[in-house]
């Protein structure tokens, strides 16, 4: 990833003007973040321990739920080091595409400049799908990989 | 020059005081003072974009959502995604070249032309000039240590040239960026 232009690293040109933080950059989401939606309901049968034939209580079920993002979760959106974009261009991009706030989006940019890839997001696949095209509309290298 | 103003020199020898100016004018910016290289270089910026068959180009452009193991995903990409993205490069790349044609005119005039961007074109300059710096990064296979060489005249060769085509835009990436930011704020002066 490029490093982000500033007075004096453009040596090529002569700015003759204080250059401006670009990163003051407010970005809204493109989605909003939806209500999990409850789908599953686990049983579990428990027997109380020590308990003799005859004391044996009818069996508790308990309901456990799962978001629907968990069970379908083993999605996760990756964005690779790239060294032509330029360092405010990738964190303006996070910010619009995922609506993080910049210190968020900084930090997941510097990631991928440091560490060559910072994983954006996991959930579920059409969700991922989404934001890869988002990020390719960018022209952000992005893909989509199974976690774990 | 005005307060908000930013004057650009190239490093190359230059008898005037600044190559080009730009800064933002209420809700467009405005590029003044066109050197006649770098006026040639901004009416470049549309056939840029064009991989050109150069497969490398072409690759970055449309890179593959997911490792090639997942041929489902890769594939259903190849034939639903990448025509919209093409289509949506078409577009930047087309208002861009709109924008443009303020500076046809053969090299005498460029001097005194002034290029206006509406802020409402600003995204499409931003995704023209990305789309013109990823082909030619791709294009001359520029490395790491290359692209951060901003030292490099671009009087030698070809590819000198075009290194220093991929630092200029890129500044005016940064540019327009500063001012979307900006945008809903006066400028000074």
């Amino acid at each position: 990833m490029a490093a982000a232009t500033g007075c004096n690293t453009w040596v090529g040109f002569e700015l003759t003007v204080a250059y401006v933080s670009l990163l003051d950059m407010t970005g809204k989401p493109l989605w909003n973040e939806v209500a999990a939606e409850k789908i599953v309901t686990v049983m579990r049968f428990f027997v109380p321990r020590n308990a003799g034939p005859s004391t044996v209580d009818e069996p508790t079920i308990e309901q456990e739920t799962r978001s629907k993002e968990d069970v379908d979760l083993p999605w996760q959106v990756v964005v690779h080091n790239d060294p032509v974009n330029l360092m405010t261009y990738v964190t303006m991009v996070f910010q619009r595409v995922f609506g993080y706030p910049r210190e968020k989006a900084e930090h997941h940019m510097l990631e991928v400049h440091q560490k060559g890839r910072s994983i954006l997001w996991s959930g579920m696949r059409e969700r991922g799908e989404l934001y890869v095209q988002q990020l390719h509309g960018y022209l952000l290298l992005a893909t989509l990989e199974k976690a774990g | 020059m005005c307060s908000n103003c930013t004057g650009i020199s190239c490093s190359r020898p230059s008898r005037k005081r600044v190559d080009m100016e730009i800064c933002r004018r209420n809700d467009e910016i405005e590029i003044s003072e066109l050197d006649p290289f770098l006026a040639e270089l901004l009416r470049q910026i549309p056939a840029s974009t064009d991989p050109e068959g150069v497969s490398a180009a072409e690759e970055r452009l449309f890179s593959p959502p997911a490792d090639p193991k997942e041929t489902e995903i890769c594939a259903e990409w190849k034939l639903y995604v990448n025509p919209e993205l093409r289509r949506l490069f078409q577009t930047a790349t087309e208002t861009v070249a709109a924008d443009l044609e303020q500076l046809r005119g053969n090299e005498k005039t460029f001097a005194n032309r002034t290029l206006h961007i509406p802020s409402k074109h600003a995204e499409a300059w931003l995704s023209a000039l990305n789309q013109a710096r990823l082909v030619i990064a791709a294009k001359y296979d520029f490395t790491d240590g290359e692209l951060c060489d901003h030292h490099r005249s671009p009087i030698g060769s070809r590819r000198d040239l075009s290194l220093f085509q991929v630092n200029f835009y890129g500044f005016l990436q940064e540019f327009i960026l500063r001012e979307l930011n900006g945008w809903d704020k006066e400028p000074d002066g």
